[in-house]
């Protein structure tokens, strides 16, 4: 049964030429809340891949629960994979099905050929209830035999997250899930996700480039910049130099943003 | 002092569209169409205004003289005749259906690329070897399958079980599925391998297995386009059933042939319009299908 | 039953659902049902002794005449295939390429005259821009007579297959190759006719908006707006649709005498099936390098 932790030993990842982390070593408690900050394409996303097998380390251990994820057999990894829940930038959901049917793809992990067919075709009535459930609490439970594509980008938001959750995971990877929305949706949509996974002791990672975001809603910062961690620890500690380091902003631009 | 431009090398597409124009003229060369002989004389020209005139007089009774008491009225026959042209259609499209599906699917890469993750971390499992090994043949042998039904034509393929063992319904039912098929799976192996892929990856990494993130994360993707050409092709089997009224089969193809050969134009009309109205009736729903489809 | 299980069912009762798409899938189940039950196909076996015994006969003779009945001989089998082609069949597959060549690039020509009177973007008193003065209701009414008489033109092209067409000209013109050519180009001008006219009506506003804006009429509109914009699909469409017309162009001539099709039937009537099959066989094979030259072709104008 994974327990959520996650060790990362000197992780290098390329493609091609390009260098995308850089000798990166991380240590993820379970039911810890980080939030991943930086500039665009200093790594965030291929960091949350790493994380669930999605891409490959060219150099370095990573370990999950103290297995090394590259020496894991197919079937460990799928199982492995079932237990994290990703909330990817695009949302990837299926926009001619119906919520109820997004969201019960989440369990396919945990099923053979067979019982995906009966979930999508004929869904037993306590799944359904586990959907509405989970949809009471993202705030769309009304939407639950709705086309996908008739909701609102938000509303398709939480459909992915519900679907996350429906894994019933143990951690919960968030690639820039308000990278594109207005400020007000973006802070309760952080606050959910933050809130969600306190309840249920996920670990949640979580990439973001609103710093102020990140700063007011997790105990844990790690900022990445061209593939290399050049911050790790509390939002407190993050002071003006640290921030510079990270982002490269003039004095000037620093005074003028405020404390 | 700004360098002379160098002349550009003529693009691809320019040379197409030169070669599509020199072979209309090798054509029309290769044919001898004179386009004087477009002029029909005299005589052409009142048997051209004798049919065409009656499009705006379609018969609504039979046109002969000797009609026997208690035969079906005219329209009342273009009905049924309409209702066994849809029937021919209508049961051709089962086993094209079946069959094209089933040779879509394994012509189609993105089928047996199903759980491919490139870059993925871990070992390669056994299900994703056996993928990579047979897949491309399989698929292979799919696609040339689809060609070769493609390339006879259904009326070939008719004259062919004529010549065989004789034509019966059945065999003219199997001799407009067969191609149908073919292009059937032609088509929807392109509309899979071209569907978007997000929905599908991100089931895979969510631990799905591969048939699972083929029947709901991608093929859902290319139904409403599927689903949009199977209806053209049943279209285009209602013409195909027409036609083969001209073999002898009871379609609207076969009472055309008849009333021109008895000189009956406004009937000739009469069918045409029905098939016409037909044609009509599927685009409509065609059209309606495709707008609730997508949304 | 639970509060949450009677929620549920309410809101599956008032899910949102297309009656027509359920409508439709049970109406097109019962139709291809209907079909095999009752349309007689299933009437006669199919399959007995008699035609078991036509199909092993008829196997027999589609072999090469001077090999029936004896060792297969390569050499032998390929004098008798040079003779045939010298004689007629390299004539007719040229033929049998040529209409459709002639078909397709006259169903292109009259598509792209046909076409934009049927979109109703272009076909409006005021195309692509709005004119600050209102227009009069008879300028109106007189482009949507335009547009909706172009559009049933178009139909009635496109609804009757080419074979039909072919029939009905051969007995007005007599047996050359016009009929054939001229049969399938109506029948495609329809097809292309309706793809060109959505596509114009799927053009993007801008820049035809901006031409309009200068000034210019609706020749000029489409010759240096319209032309350059959609000429990629259209060739697309055209080599699509020509792929099309070898198959069709094929079969046409069992109605006459031009093309593969005459010496296809006119084989069966004498019961010589090897040279039968053998111009079918031809036939497959135009057809396959006519794909195969369409997909290159395709390929060439979506790269550039």
């Amino acid at each position: 049964m994974l327990t959520g932790a996650f060790e990362l030993d000197r992780v290098t990842v390329r493609f091609g030429a390009n260098v995308a982390l850089d000798e990166v070593s991380l240590n993820i408690e379970p039911g810890a809340l980080i939030a991943l900050v930086g500039p665009s394409g200093a790594g965030k996303t291929t960091l949350l891949r790493l994380l669930n097998g999605s891409a490959r380390a060219v150099s370095g251990t990573v370990c999950v629960d103290g297995r090394d994820l590259s020496a894991l057999a197919p079937a460990d990894l799928r199982q492995l994979r079932a237990s994290i829940g990703v909330i990817h930038q695009d949302l990837r959901l299926v926009p001619n099905l119906r919520v109820s049917q997004n969201v019960l793809a989440g369990g396919f992990g945990r099923q053979n050929m067979w019982g995906a067919v009966r979930a999508m075709v004929w869904p037993p009535r306590r799944d359904i209830q586990l959907v509405h459930a989970l949809l009471e609490r993202v705030g769309i439970a009304e939407k639950l035999f709705h086309r996908l594509d008739r909701l609102s980008g938000g509303q398709q938001q939480r459909v992915a997250i519900a679907r996350a959750l429906y894994q019933e995971p143990r951690v919960l990877l968030a690639d820039e899930p308000v990278a594109s929305v207005d400020p007000a949706r973006a802070l309760d949509t952080v606050a959910l996700l933050r809130d969600i996974c306190r309840e249920r002791g996920l670990t949640l990672v979580m990439s973001l480039h609103n710093l102020d975001l990140a700063r007011e809603f997790f105990p844990r910062l790690v900022g990445l910049r061209q593939g290399r961690v050049v911050f790790d620890g509390a939002p407190a500690d993050l002071d003006d130099d640290r921030y510079r380091a990270l982002y490269q902003l003039p004095r000037a631009e620093v005074a003028d943003d405020g404390a | 002092m700004m360098a002379p431009e160098r002349s550009r090398p003529m693009s691809a597409k320019a040379i197409v569209l030169l070669l599509l124009v020199a072979a209309g003229v090798w054509s029309a060369v290769a044919l001898d169409l004179d386009p004087r002989r477009l002029w029909p004389g005299r005589e052409g020209w009142l048997l051209a205004a004798g049919f065409f005139g009656h499009a705006f007089r379609p018969a609504l009774t039979h046109e002969g003289v000797d009609i026997p008491a208690g035969a079906t009225p005219l329209l009342l026959g273009a009905l049924a005749a309409a209702v066994r042209t849809v029937a021919f259609a209508a049961a051709a499209m089962l086993p094209s259906l079946v069959v094209g599906l089933l040779l879509g699917f394994g012509g189609s890469t993105a089928w047996w690329a199903a759980d491919r993750d490139r870059g993925q971390a871990g070992r390669v499992s056994a299900g994703v070897r056996f993928r990579a090994t047979f897949g491309p043949g399989v698929s292979t042998v799919c696609r040339l399958a689809a060609a070769l039904l493609r390339s006879v034509h259904e009326l070939l393929w008719a004259v062919l079980f004529l010549a065989a063992f004789g034509i019966t319904p059945l065999a003219a039912v199997i001799a407009i599925a067969l191609p149908y098929a073919g292009t059937l799976a032609k088509v929807f192996a392109e509309l899979i391998d071209e569907a978007p892929r997000p929905a599908a990856g991100a089931l895979r990494e969510a631990g799905a297995g591969p048939v699972a993130v083929f029947l709901f994360g991608l093929l859902p993707r290319a139904m409403p386009d599927m689903t949009a050409y199977a209806i053209y092709r049943f279209e285009c089997a209602l013409r195909a059933a027409a036609v083969l009224g001209f073999f002898g089969f009871p379609t609207l193809g076969y009472h055309i042939a008849a009333s021109f050969e008895n000189l009956y134009y406004g009937e000739v009309w009469t069918y045409l319009y029905v098939l016409v109205a037909l044609v009509v009736a599927v685009e409509w729903w065609s059209v309606q299908v495709r707008r609730r489809l997508v949304a | 039953m639970s509060d949450a299980q009677r929620t549920i069912d309410r809101l599956y009762a008032e899910r949102p659902r297309s009656r027509f798409l359920a409508l439709s899938a049970w109406l097109a189940t019962a139709v291809v049902l209907a079909s095999w039950l009752g349309g007689g196909f299933l009437r006669e076996p199919a399959w007995n002794s008699h035609r078991a015994a036509n199909l092993q006969r008829f196997l027999g003779e589609i072999v090469p005449y001077p090999l029936q009945g004896r060792d297969w001989n390569w050499a032998e089998a390929a004098a008798w295939f040079g003779d045939l082609w010298r004689d007629h069949l390299g004539q007719a597959t040229a033929a049998t390429l040529a209409i459709s060549v002639a078909a397709i690039l006259l169903a292109g020509v009259l598509a792209v005259l046909l076409a934009p009177w049927a979109a109703r973007n272009f076909a409006r008193p005021d195309p692509f821009l709005p004119e600050p003065r209102p227009v009069g209701r008879g300028r109106r009414g007189l482009w949507t007579a335009v547009v909706v008489v172009t559009r049933a033109v178009l139909i009635l092209l496109r609804s009757l297959p080419g074979y039909v067409w072919a029939f009905l000209l051969l007995g007005l013109f007599g047996p050359t190759a016009w009929p054939l050519v001229l049969a399938l180009a109506l029948h495609n001008a329809g097809v292309l006719g309706k793809l060109t006219a959505d596509m114009v009506e799927n053009l993007e506003g801008p820049t035809l908006s901006s031409l309009r804006g200068l000034g210019a009429h609706r020749t000029q509109i489409a010759v240096a707006g319209m032309a350059p914009l959609s000429l990629n699909r259209f060739l697309l469409y055209l080599f699509c649709r020509w792929e099309t017309c070898v198959r069709q162009a094929t079969v046409l001539g069992m109605l006459s005498l031009v093309s593969l099709g005459f010496w296809i039937q006119d084989a069966r009537a004498r019961n010589h099936y090897d040279e039968m099959v053998l111009a079918m066989a031809c036939g497959a094979l135009l057809v396959v390098v006519g794909d195969l030259v369409s997909a290159v072709a395709r390929e060439v104008v979506r790269r550039s």
